[in-house]
């Protein structure tokens, strides 16, 4: 258990009024300091499936839920979300819905406050995770006045200063624009190299989230249609075209020449494109 | 998605007045605003809440922007009560072309409306003060000074960021209904059905909305009935305790003086 960070145990969820089930048997297992990634289309459980890791479900949703979710050994099921919250951190979609006060000094320590911690070590905090996202000095800005992706930034810092060991990311960079993306994935990066952080990521960008995950799933109508490591889960471009999933570009360019790798590595890549070579050489 | 917020940083002496302060300021305003009733004073009372914005340093780009949403609805508040306020020699008579009605502007009318509108542009003014020189944080923190519990403060102030918010959102839907070439129908149906083409996709986008910023709090560990810290909370000091003793003073001279002595008062039938 000690290296599990995350431990999903045959998960089935099903909202209030709604006749199927969202979740249908997710079974996973993510050890500490590996970033997982979570591809699938729309309505396929994604959002559902970090709800069940940050305990707003079922705490805060009313629906039926069967299996078992650990965080770190806690049961999400027995757990309050206020206490899943001192180690699991959740930044959403919408950056600017998350506000929840005028400043961004403001808006970090709405966390902090209500772990009612000292004003010194929320002062400390504050400074930290405004460091960490490249917002230092931007203390008094204006929440709303920030950019697409500073704004992204400043929810990132809002829940990086409670200090979370696991990290839920839903589509961070869905509504920013190509240098916003870049700058909210180099964090998320450094996140996962320097400070050990265990990462499950959600995001429709293949391309940004490719060289961040270790671990991927495609999930299909509540169900793991598809995993493994990124460098064969990404080769598997039909799969993840049926299933609502952009492929790499670099894939579908392979996939258009007609060369199938198994492994999205250099070495299979570059092996796959010389026996196709050969192939069509030896055709002619 | 734009969220407008009237709020601007900075230090004059009026962002350092006690949230607790201001909001008692604003109250007051709004009250005295209706209880004088004396158009050269509430004139007066408007220049002088004026004078204060511009003494906090709103930038003049936020006042304009303030103005340019109030100042439709002052100007057409002014300009009805001549009509309605039937009292008064009449100062312009004239017959509606192609009908038999006859539309007279009477001069009480015009002092009524004077009265009126400047109390309108003391509530809006007092209020944009408020918001521009204190944060939503700083609000909660007043209104938790005030006794009112930190929940109730929390709420009220997310709501009121909330309208905002869908004000900007449905801003948004009529530039969309516009951009697809829907024209405004007129008439009493027309306008039902304009209502109800915008109101629909705006209970869509808030529902989705209320549901983000609801789960964005929960996971950031917002429990009611728990201990909590304040990162800037300041208690009341002397200076600031004779500021609400000498706006309270105020708001005792004005009742006074209106129902006491009688002396800011021109319609005494009228509030």
């Amino acid at each position: 258990m000690g290296n599990v960070a995350l431990q999903i145990e045959n998960l089935w969820w099903k909202y209030e009024g709604v006749e199927t089930w969202t979740l249908q048997g997710i079974d996973y297992e993510l050890d500490v300091g590996k970033c997982l990634g979570i591809v699938g289309a729309t309505g396929a459980g994604k959002t559902t499936l970090l709800r069940c890791l940050n305990g707003l479900i079922p705490h805060s949703f009313n629906g039926l839920m069967k299996g078992n979710v650990r965080v770190l050994g806690n049961d999400t099921g027995e757990k309050k979300v206020f206490d899943i919250a001192m180690s699991v951190g959740t930044v959403f979609e919408d950056a600017e819905a998350q506000f929840v006060a005028t400043t961004l000094e403001e808006d970090v320590a709405f966390g902090l406050e209500n772990l009612a911690l000292p004003r010194e070590e929320m002062r400390r905090r504050i400074d930290w995770s405004l460091g960490i996202v490249g917002l230092s000095g931007f203390e008094r800005r204006n929440a709303h006045e920030l950019s697409g992706g500073q704004k992204q930034r400043a929810a990132l810092a809002s829940i990086l200063a409670m200090r979370p060991r696991v990290l839920l990311l839903d589509e961070p960079s869905a509504e920013l624009d190509p240098l916003g993306k870049s700058e909210v994935f180099e964090i998320i990066k450094s996140l996962k190299e320097d400070q050990k952080m265990t990462i499950v990521l959600v995001e429709q960008d293949t391309e940004e989230m490719m060289p961040i995950v270790d671990e991927l799933i495609l999930l299909q109508s509540g169900k793991i249609a598809l995993r493994g490591e990124a460098t064969s889960f990404f080769a598997r471009t039909r799969e993840l075209q049926e299933a609502g999933v952009r492929p790499l570009d670099a894939a579908i360019i392979l996939s258009d020449l007609g060369v199938q790798a198994s492994e999205f590595s250099v070495e299979s890549v570059s092996a796959n494109i010389a026996n196709k070579m050969k192939r069509d050489r030896g055709d002619k | 998605m734009t969220f407008s917020t009237w709020y601007s940083i900075g230090n004059s002496a009026i962002h350092r007045w006690h949230p607790a302060t201001k909001l008692l300021f604003t109250i007051v305003m709004w009250l005295t605003a209706f209880i004088i009733q004396q158009p050269v004073l509430n004139a007066l009372q408007f220049l002088i809440l004026l004078s204060l914005i511009i003494l906090a340093e709103v930038p003049y780009t936020k006042v304009i922007g303030f103005t340019k949403v109030t100042s439709p609805i002052i100007i057409a508040y002014f300009l009805l009560w001549p009509f309605l306020f039937g009292e008064g020699p009449v100062l312009l008579s004239a017959i509606l072309p192609g009908t038999k009605f006859v539309i007279s502007v009477y001069e009480f009318g015009l002092v009524w409306g004077a009265i009126a509108a400047f109390r309108l542009a003391t509530v809006f003014y007092s209020t944009f003060m408020l918001l521009a020189t204190t944060s939503d944080s700083q609000v909660i923190q007043g209104l938790v000074s005030m006794k009112f519990p930190y929940i109730v403060a929390f709420v009220l102030m997310i709501t009121t960021r909330f309208l905002v918010t869908l004000m900007s959102d449905m801003s948004s839907i009529q530039e969309a209904r516009r951009a697809r070439g829907l024209s405004q129908r007129v008439g009493l149906g027309g306008f039902i059905r304009n209502l109800s083409s915008i109101l629909i996709p705006l209970v869509m986008v808030s529902m989705r909305r209320v549901q983000i910023l609801s789960d964005a709090i929960e996971v950031r560990a917002f429990e009611t009935g728990r201990n909590r810290t304040s990162l800037n909370y300041v208690g009341l000091g002397l200076m600031q305790k004779l500021s609400i003793l000498g706006i309270l003073l105020f708001f005792v001279l004005v009742i006074y003086l209106r129902f006491g002595v009688g002396v800011i008062v021109i319609f005494p039938n009228r509030i």
